[in-house]
């Protein structure tokens, strides 16, 4: 693919047609700023620069970052919390070393799930523990209780899943890691259920699912590790855990029975603490919202229930008696208890003796489940004679025989779902009356139903207030359509919204369960919105949700989209979708003077461009005109066609100055003659660490070039560490210079936005050069300008800086580093001492 | 791209909208006056869950998190300072005393409770983002600084368990079982502060 005549690179020491007089480079903004490890980021005197004539706005404009070369650069523009946003963006984690953070975090113990893309050759290792970790933490050091998950395992063969450091599963060919780009995955956690799966959606692509038989509760905060090579992370999210697949509810509920008597109490103890969603358990003889009675045996023991739960399940005579008393004279307690018992948590025990009394009991109420559970166990008992004592208990339960049951849906078998969702429609045994003011009643509900659904009312129908009293509840600033469906959800727990496009409805319905705190419900139209999200949509979705703690992943994804929208169109598919192109950064001029004038509706540049003609900016930016020469740099001029930039020169917005100078320089650039990418098929090359793999020239480049005895241009490309190798100085133009130069080929081009060195065994540091790029080996621009850079201070260390601004999105085919002042040492100063060069970004 | 699907979601652009002070401060008022109601106990029945949950729902999305939580902690504290203030007033027969505190704390759990109900959207939301000490932690710590641990309260208390404690060394009595559960849960350095005090000088 790769034919080596094609790929040159070269010393200075050895070329004499190296013109370095050369033509302006194109593009060069002013505001840039460098991340810290530069000194100074203005242009250095003696670089043929055209930013000599360019001054830096006398306004003082806060120095921003340049709209930089590739996607997730750019979103920071966008964000609010540029450094809490960084951290999320991408993590390079070192050989065994482990990345802990508080936004690593799940918002209950033991529950969560998320979502990360990784980039690695093997071990992509996450942690899940109660208490964050180190730095230098590792899991095969770790005594406290954790879960290991190895992605790629053995050399990237297996997927690992340890407890406490043993391995409980180790299956080879799935979830492995891929090197050459991010792959997204997630990982969640539920009550020991782990759930691994690939893509940005949790619950899709699941590889693979196991269940720890002893549940680690306390898991909370995710460790990101590595095993022998570094592993990229990027774009993590957190957000809870809902586990849908079907298949596995059998097995959690026979989990849950196992620990029934633990659970029960650590139940009790969060109630008590408020916080937590009440299960229908709860609500057993409890007599909170009950609505009907019984009365027991001789002693009248008077037992709570609900009419709504009752008379899903089987058929109890509310509607013949007078009344909601049921009165059982004959029936001992712990026979009507293990009914209820059944009825609200699905499984009981009962003394054999009394096995008889509960088949009556649940035949003369119809609870069919439990007849058939009972006369299940007599026809086992009568088989099978010697049997248990009397005294022995006997378990029952209706199993986990139904398949379709969720295990956030709070309703399980005897209960039947659809009798449940009928009461909606009936309002049979209805105690409270929904009002939506303005709009009337809106349901005839259930408090115990909605209570089960939200916690929100659960404590409003019985903390005491005015509606844990009244029959009618009134609710205001609430869309009915949407709170329409958020009531039925509680019933039926599903969405019974079957758009297949993003609807006011379904942003109003995400708002709302956020309100009120169904968590399940926001997860699931969450779920949908994302399916749906398109660059019509995303604005409306982004400015309901933003405010919206809760949605963070939401939020994320809308971002995502509106900077693919904008950015992935510009950058790579220049000649694909002129038109577009053009459109996209004029609307982000648009907006930013739309933004600057305060203006309610979009503004076209056209029509500001009036306004100009009577108006001086100051009077029409008032407080925002120091914001417009920040914001305006920001939009990338080069890539506006060139009639449109000719008009823009002769508008009256070149009035502001930056805009002037931008325009200007955009159509230097654009008369230099350079063109732009030709073509869609960029891949991305991503810098992980200093000497990985990742790089341009790893992946394609291959040297050839004569040698000489120091100046091996092999030594530089073949990532082996070279003692000595330098190139040696020249003269050019009566300047003292020395440089290496890449051609990555002649049908290739790279918009570069990180690079790496490594200096070789000299002590000769570099301490000011510059990384510039070029279309014809002849005319320069410069990438990233270093002046007494301090970062090179050991023989064979690795450095690497990124390159940020307008010019990481520029293509070029050659790139080479120079020296623009004497290296430290005492002799030969102008040795360009460096024996590895690696570029990243965007390759084609 | 067809400008129909450009629909606009008016009421819920937030963005960039914040509340106008006069409305978070009328939200913020609404809120406070209910936390003085609930303490006065008699009238939970006349307050409307809905409509404070909404204020305070509305504040904390609306950015005003802080100002709710901080106008909240000040109307509890000012509460609690009021119960201090009636504690004083009761005379210092120990057995009276001890029963008096544990009322007056039974009666701060539960307002404390009714609050944080109100305030639930918040406690989810913006004290887990700013790491603020939850509704209920709140509630604790303020009548630990302010009640227990004041200047006026604790030689009484002191004094009242030492008298208390003797009588009761067989079955701990109902109120020393409830003093020792309130200590409890006002963390272990106040507990034993208490009972170390209360022993020492036997």
């Amino acid at each position: 693919m790769w034919p080596p005549e094609s790929s040159r690179l070269r010393g200075s020491a050895h070329t004499v047609d190296g013109n370095c007089e050369s033509v302006s480079p194109p593009v060069h903004h002013p505001l840039v700023k460098y991340p810290k490890r530069s000194t100074r980021s203005s242009p250095i005197p003696n670089s043929p620069s055209p930013n000599k004539e360019i001054e830096i706005p006398s306004g003082g404009a806060p120095a921003l970052h340049g709209r930089g070369g590739n996607l997730r650069r750019r979103r920071q523009i966008w964000r609010r919390n540029p450094i809490v946003e960084e951290k999320k963006r991408s993590i390079t984690v070192a050989p065994f070393e482990c990345a802990w953070d508080e936004e690593f975090r799940f918002r209950e113990a033991g529950r969560g799930c998320i979502t990360f893309e990784a980039s690695a050759h093997n071990d992509v290792t996450l942690v899940f523990r109660q208490q964050p970790g180190s730095q230098h933490y590792h899991y095969k050091m770790d005594n406290s209780r954790h879960y290991t998950v190895i992605l790629g395992s053995h050399r990237n063969k297996r997927l690992k899943i340890e407890v406490d450091g043993k391995t409980v599963v180790d299956v080879a060919g799935i979830g492995l890691c891929c090197s050459s780009s991010f792959q997204s995955y997630w990982i969640s956690i539920y009550d020991g259920l782990i759930s691994i799966g690939q893509g940005r959606h949790p619950n899709n692509n699941i590889l693979f699912q196991w269940l720890d038989p002893d549940p680690n509760q306390n898991v909370q905060y995710v460790g990101l590790s590595s095993w022998d090579k570094h592993v990229g992370y990027r774009n993590i999210s957190l957000m809870p855990s809902a586990p849908q697949n079907s298949i596995l509810w059998s097995q959690i509920e026979c989990a849950y029975v196992e620990r029934d008597g633990a659970r029960g109490r650590t139940r009790k103890e969060e109630s008590k603490d408020g916080s937590d969603q009440r299960i229908l358990a709860n609500f057993l003889e409890n007599w909170d919202l009950s609505d009907a009675m019984f009365v027991v045996g001789s002693e009248k023991k008077v037992v709570p229930a609900h009419k709504v739960v009752l008379s899903s399940c089987g058929d109890f005579p509310f509607n013949l008696m007078n009344g909601a008393v049921i009165e059982l004279p004959s029936v001992s307690y712990p026979v009507l208890h293990s009914l209820l018992e059944f009825i609200y948590t699905s499984s009981t025990q009962i003394s054999k003796w009394q096995l008889i009394s509960l088949l009556q009991l649940s035949s003369q109420f119809k609870v069919k489940p439990l007849v058939m559970c009972c006369e299940e166990i007599i026809g086992c008992l009568k088989m099978n004679d010697t049997g248990p004592t009397s005294s022995e208990n006997l378990q029952l339960s209706s199993g986990g025989s139904e398949a379709h049951q969720f295990d956030y849906y709070p309703f399980k078998t005897p209960l039947n779902t659809q009798k449940i969702e009928q009461f909606l429609v009936s309002g049979e045994h209805s105690d409270v009356n929904i009002y939506v003011n303005g709009h009337g009643l809106v349901a005839h509900a259930h408090k115990l139903i909605l209570s089960l659904g939200s916690v929100i009312f659960d404590k409003m129908f019985t903390n005491g207030m005015k509606e844990s009293s009244a029959s009618s509840v009134f609710f205001e600033d609430v869309p009915v359509e949407a709170f329409f469906l958020l009531i039925q959800f509680m019933y039926s727990g599903q969405l019974k919204a079957d758009s297949k496009e993003i609807t006011p409805v379904l942003v109003e319905l995400l708002l709302l369960s956020d309100q009120f705190g169904i968590t399940v419900l926001q997860f699931e139209c969450c779920k949908r919105i994302m399916e749906f999200l398109s660059e019509d949509t995303v604005c409306s979705v982004l400015r309901a949700v933003s405010s919206i703690p809760s949605c963070k992943l939401l939020e994320e994804a809308c971002k995502r989209n509106f900077a693919e929208h904008f950015d992935y169109c510009t950058t790579a598919c220049t000649d694909f979708h002129v038109d577009m192109t053009v459109t996209s950064e004029e609307k982000v001029l648009d907006a930013i003077l739309t933004w600057c004038m305060e203006a309610c509706d979009c503004l076209n540049w056209t029509f500001v461009h009036e306004l100009l003609s009577t108006a001086r900016p100051e009077m029409l930016f008032g407080g925002r005109l120091t914001a417009i020469n920040t914001l305006l740099p920001l939009v990338r001029f080069p890539l506006m066609q060139l009639s449109l930039l000719q008009l823009m020169e002769k508008s009256n917005l070149a009035k502001i100055e930056v805009f002037r100078q931008l325009v200007a320089e955009a159509i230097e650039f654009s008369n230099a003659g350079l063109c732009m990418a030709t073509n869609t098929s960029y891949k991305e090359l991503q810098y992980i660490s200093d000497g990985d793999n990742n790089g341009v020239i790893y992946h394609a480049v291959t040297a050839s070039s004569p040698n000489s005895r120091y100046t091996d241009p092999k030594a530089l490309v073949s990532k082996n560490y070279q003692g000595t190798c330098f190139a040696g100085p020249r003269l050019e133009g009566g300047k003292m210079c020395s440089w290496w130069m890449v051609d990555i080929g002649q049908d290739h081009q790279l918009m570069c936005n990180y690079y790496t060195l490594r200096q070789d065994g000299s002590t000769t540091f570099m301490r000011s050069w510059v990384l510039q790029g070029s279309m014809d080996g002849r005319s320069w621009t410069s990438l990233r300008v270093h002046e007494d850079d301090q970062t090179i201070c050991q023989p064979g260390q690795f450095a690497s800086w990124p390159i940020t601004g307008p010019s990481a999105l520029l293509p070029f085919q050659y790139f080479r580093v120079m020296l623009t002042g004497p290296a430290t040492g005492v002799s030969n100063t102008w040795n360009l001492c460096i024996c590895f060069l690696e570029l990243y970004g965007y390759f084609r | 791209m067809t400008p129909s699907r450009h629909y606009r979601i008016q009421s819920y652009c937030f963005n960039g909208v914040p509340m106008d002070a006069a409305t978070a401060a009328g939200n913020c008022k609404a809120v406070t006056d209910a936390i003085r109601d609930i303490y006065a106990q008699e009238d939970m029945g006349s307050l409307v869950f809905e409509e404070l949950y909404r204020c305070a729902y509305n504040l904390v999305l609306h950015g005003q998190g802080e100002l709710l939580y901080t106008e909240m902690e000040k109307a509890m504290a000012a509460e609690v300072e009021g119960i201090r203030g009636s504690l004083s007033a009761v005379a210092d027969d120990s057995g009276e005393f001890l029963q008096e505190l544990l009322s007056k704390w039974h009666l701060h759990t539960k307002a404390v409770a009714a609050i944080r109900d109100i305030v639930k959207y918040m406690d989810r939301m913006f004290v887990v983002a700013n790491g603020k000490a939850s509704v209920h932690d709140l509630g604790v710590k303020i009548w630990r600084d302010s009640v227990v641990c004041s200047g006026d309260v604790m030689p009484r208390l002191v004094e009242a368990v030492r008298r208390e404690r003797p009588a009761a060394e067989e079955p701990a009595g109902d109120v020393m079982a409830g003093v020792d559960k309130m200590l409890a849960e006002l963390g272990d350095e106040v507990h034993r502060g208490v009972m170390d005090a209360s022993s020492a000088d036997e």
